[in-house]
């Protein structure tokens, strides 16, 4: 499946799609908390690499990861757009958010490897990936100076990588 | 700032990984990983890691309907090319000749030229160059779908050009300036296309016509 994605073969997308849905919904609602624009997210991730093409190579590893990163990306960049939006129109979005079906030993197991960064890691890391701001804006929140934040998220990703390693996870 | 192109990423692997870059700088990290291994990894190991962190949740049945129609084509049999890729195939293809009349507008005579380039969009092709049996025979190239259903030969001249396959004539090649080609579908089955100017054979293209 892999080379046949590398190739932009259809039937790759749509086997890459079915093998990795639930991951991929997971990334775009966790973010846009609206379920139609997680799917419109999902959609047109997928048709947008399969039409302009892809920076996907097999040095880059796992192709799950990679479709993740990049559904995560077009749900972080609509979720700006859309709360730039929404500061212009005055709204209030409904919290429209479900809990996410995995299990609780997964959710713990995020958990124990959250508490292995020190605080100020996990504040920024936070940031990052529940609220999507760049380092520069994380830096500003923080006080801190974005050199600074720049290697503080390089290596709480690191730190989670090694420990995730360690437990043998799926990486 | 250096070309980011030559400089390895090093931190910002993890933060492009994250999605926690600027676009300017999103869009310079993408440049290097497409031609740095080592970057490309580095990446991939720190995504792998996002990753763990994204709980799943399953979408609808609605979505599984949407992203089956993305790669299914209406009609049948598989799409071989995505337009964009036919089109830079397409322009790769074509004689030296095409270039400055491409960047005119196309000319209504050039019917022959749209007629092949609808069909290289929709199927897989081959290309083969003519070789010359004649000392004058003009640079010619066949392009010909890989199910044998039709067959485009360009070449760069300003004569009358015929086209033949196994004995028979499949047409004269058409066009103004310095360019002649011929767009033939339901060609004979063949391995071999021949160029001639009405008496003499000028040059000949192997091609796999089933
Ligand atoms: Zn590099």
């Amino acid at each position: 499946m892999e080379s046949g994605f590398v190739a932009r073969e259809a039937w790759a997308f749509e086997a890459a799609y079915q093998a990795f849905k639930s991951a991929l919904f997971g990334a775009a609602v966790g973010i846009l908390a609206d379920r139609e624009d997680a799917e419109d997210a999902v959609h047109d991730v997928l048709a947008r690499l399969w039409q302009r093409g892809h920076a996907y190579s097999t040095a880059r590893g796992s192709l799950r990861a990679f479709l993740i990163a990049c559904v995560r990306n077009e749900a972080l960049s609509r979720r700006r757009k859309s709360s730039n939006r929404l500061r212009i129109e005055q709204t209030i979005r409904p919290e429209m958010v479900e809990p996410a079906d995995e299990s609780l030993a997964d959710r713990d197991r995020i958990a124990r490897a959250l508490e292995l960064l020190g605080e100020k890691q996990r504040e920024a890391i936070r940031l990052s990936f529940e609220e999507g701001l760049p380092y520069a804006e994380i830096a500003l929140r923080l006080n801190e100076p974005a050199g600074t934040i720049k290697s503080r998220l390089s290596n709480a990703v690191r730190t989670l990588r090694a420990h995730f390693a360690a437990q043998g996870e799926t990486l | 700032m250096n070309d980011p192109r030559n400089e390895h990423l090093e931190e910002a692997a993890e933060l492009y990984a994250l999605g926690a870059l600027p676009d300017a700088e999103r869009t310079a990290a993408e440049a290097h990983i497409a031609h740095c291994g080592e970057c490309a990894r580095r990446v991939g190991q720190a995504e792998e890691t996002v990753a763990v962190l994204v709980g799943p949740q399953a979408p609808s049945a609605q979505l599984d309907r949407r992203i089956h129609a993305l790669f299914v084509r209406r009609g049948g049999g598989a799409r071989a090319f995505y337009p964009l890729v036919a089109a830079a195939l397409i322009i790769a293809l074509l004689p030296g000749a095409f270039f400055w009349q491409r960047d005119r507008d196309l000319r209504a005579s050039d019917a022959v030229n749209r007629q092949a380039v609808a069909a290289m969009i929709g199927s897989h092709f081959l290309h083969s160059q003519f070789v010359k049996v004649a000392p004058d025979a003009p640079p010619a190239k066949a392009i010909f779908a890989r199910n044998g259903a039709w067959v485009y030969v360009i070449a760069v001249t300003d004569r009358d050009l015929t086209l033949n396959a196994g004995g028979r004539v499949l047409g004269k090649l058409s066009g103004t300036g310095n360019e002649r080609a011929i767009f033939v579908e339901h060609p004979p089955a063949t391995k071999s296309l021949v160029l001639s100017d009405g008496s003499r054979v000028l040059a000949h293209a192997a091609v796999a016509l089933p």
